[in-house]
């Protein structure tokens, strides 16, 4: 994927700004039309870059959307989803009822964070390096844990191919609600309030993000007027 | 265990928004069946287009495994079936619809006309016409039909390659095959114009449930790999 060469986007393919109101304690969990939909450049820049892939293949982290779905095999992309933060809450949940049976014993020392996170990548994202084009993390890394973040970007380098593409979005402060995200066109997206948030949310100042993804070679944020930070990073 | 309906009720008008209301056929209660967790939620909480508000319905013969029954080796068969029990090794079904009921827990490879997975399943599925994912559907494997449909909620984790399955990409090749084979006698009339690869798959006809499915035209190159 020769992004380098590519043209710079054109400015006059900019939408109208649509309204977002999806952080709102109010939203329905439901979809409301407009009201959750979110402009997006790094969306824009995302798809800009992957335009000319032939055959290449997605990998999108986040929970299963058709419209997702749709969206990239109409462009023929081979689409791979794999819920990780769902995976991530269930494995932990497990790990816990292990750590809670475990008959007290000297021998039994309960396994540290680093250790769970280590077995928990053992068994996820195991795809083969530079197996995907692009992926799509979306808010991944607001959920999950402080000893995984730095595994799972690096896992994520592995299996993206030089020039492959990877776009997720950070809040810069807790999130008050999990969401999840579907794409709706080349600059928009639906972002869906599926629940209250978890006590692990976190928040990301920019150089956290850069730092996380230091191996890349390109980083690029786009930070929204709600303050969440869309990051596009280029291997 | 294998338990045939004896006839097929009409299928009864699903409010907006209801939940626990089953969109696959309605299926005679029985005593045997009686245990059987209610039917399945399948009205899309989503305002977004979507077949589910139509899924196909069974045919009065369609078979029953119900819940408690766990069964191990190869299903087979032509006529529909539904599993709320549980099912380890092999289920082909291609002339039939399969569906995957709440409580239905199955680990094995499924292929049948239509899938349905509303339970948890475990392994590839393919659906010569298409693959519909509940909301309450589990699925961890790949999936493998002309049109896919996931309801909000669906949890899934694995590939998804729509557009003619396997199956409809070898009856094509074979169609066409006599064209390409020099050794065919010459014929007067004009040689066959290959058809697109599509047009082979007969999940390619279009359904009017299946509108915010992808459409038809997905090439066949998308499907092989890189």
């Amino acid at each position: 994927m020769n992004w380098m060469s590519k043209p710079r986007l054109g400015s006059s393919a900019a939408a109208p700004l649509r309204v977002k109101k999806y952080d709102s304690l109010s939203a329905s969990t439901h979809t409301n039309g407009d009201e959750n939909l979110r402009l997006s450049n790094g969306l824009k820049d995302f798809l800009w870059l992957i335009s000319d892939v032939e055959n290449g293949r997605l990998l999108d982290l986040g929970a299963v959307s058709q419209a997702t779905l749709n969206f990239f095999i109409e462009r023929g992309f081979r689409v791979t989803t794999d819920d990780l933060q769902r995976s991530w809450v269930q494995f932990r949940a497990v790990e816990e009822e292990k750590q809670r049976n475990l008959p007290p014993s000297d021998f039994n020392e309960p396994l540290t964070a680093e250790e769970i996170a280590q077995q928990f990548l053992q068994n996820s994202l195991q795809y083969d390096d530079e197996e995907f084009n692009a992926v799509l993390v979306w808010d991944l890394f607001d959920h999950l844990d402080a000893d995984l973040l730095p595994r799972i970007a690096n896992r994520l380098y592995e299996i993206v191919r030089p020039g492959g593409a990877v776009l997720g979005i950070f809040h810069s402060k807790p999130a008050e609600r999990i969401y999840r995200y579907r794409i709706v066109d080349n600059q928009t997206i639906e972002v869906i309030p599926i629940g209250p948030a978890k006590a692990t949310e976190r928040a990301f100042q920019n150089r956290e993000i850069l730092n996380l993804f230091g191996r890349f070679r390109s980083a690029k944020t786009f930070v929204g007027r709600d303050q969440i930070r869309e990051g596009l990073f280029i291997k | 265990m294998w338990r045939k309906q004896p006839e097929a009720k009409p299928s009864p008008a699903i409010a907006p928004g209801t939940q626990n209301s089953s969109s696959y056929a309605p299926r005679v209660e029985s005593p045997v069946r009686s245990s059987v967790p209610a039917a399945t939620p399948s009205t899309p909480a989503s305002s977004s287009p979507s077949s589910f508000s139509s899924a196909p319905s069974l045919s009065p013969d369609a078979a029953v495994l119900t819940s408690g029954i766990r069964i191990k080796g190869e299903l087979t068969g032509k006529a529909d079936l539904v599993i709320d029990g549980e099912v380890e090794g092999s289920i082909r079904l291609v002339e039939s619809r399969l569906t995957i009921g709440q409580s239905g827990r199955v680990k094995a490879s499924l292929e049948a006309r239509e899938v349905t997975v509303r339970g948890s399943v475990d392994g590839n599925l393919c659906g010569r016409e298409r693959i519909v994912l509940g909301s309450s559907g589990r699925v961890k494997g790949d999936l493998e039909a002309p049109r896919i449909a996931i309801e909000d909620g669906a949890k899934f984790k694995g590939r998804v390659e729509m557009g003619p399955t396997a199956d409809a990409r070898e009856h094509q090749s074979k169609r066409n095959a006599p064209v390409t084979n020099a050794s065919t006698p010459a014929v007067a009339s004009p040689a066959p114009v290959a058809a697109p690869a599509s047009s082979a798959a007969p999940a390619q006809t279009p359904s009017p449930v299946s509108t915010s499915s992808v459409n038809s035209t997905e090439p066949v190159e998308a499907h092989t790999k890189p």
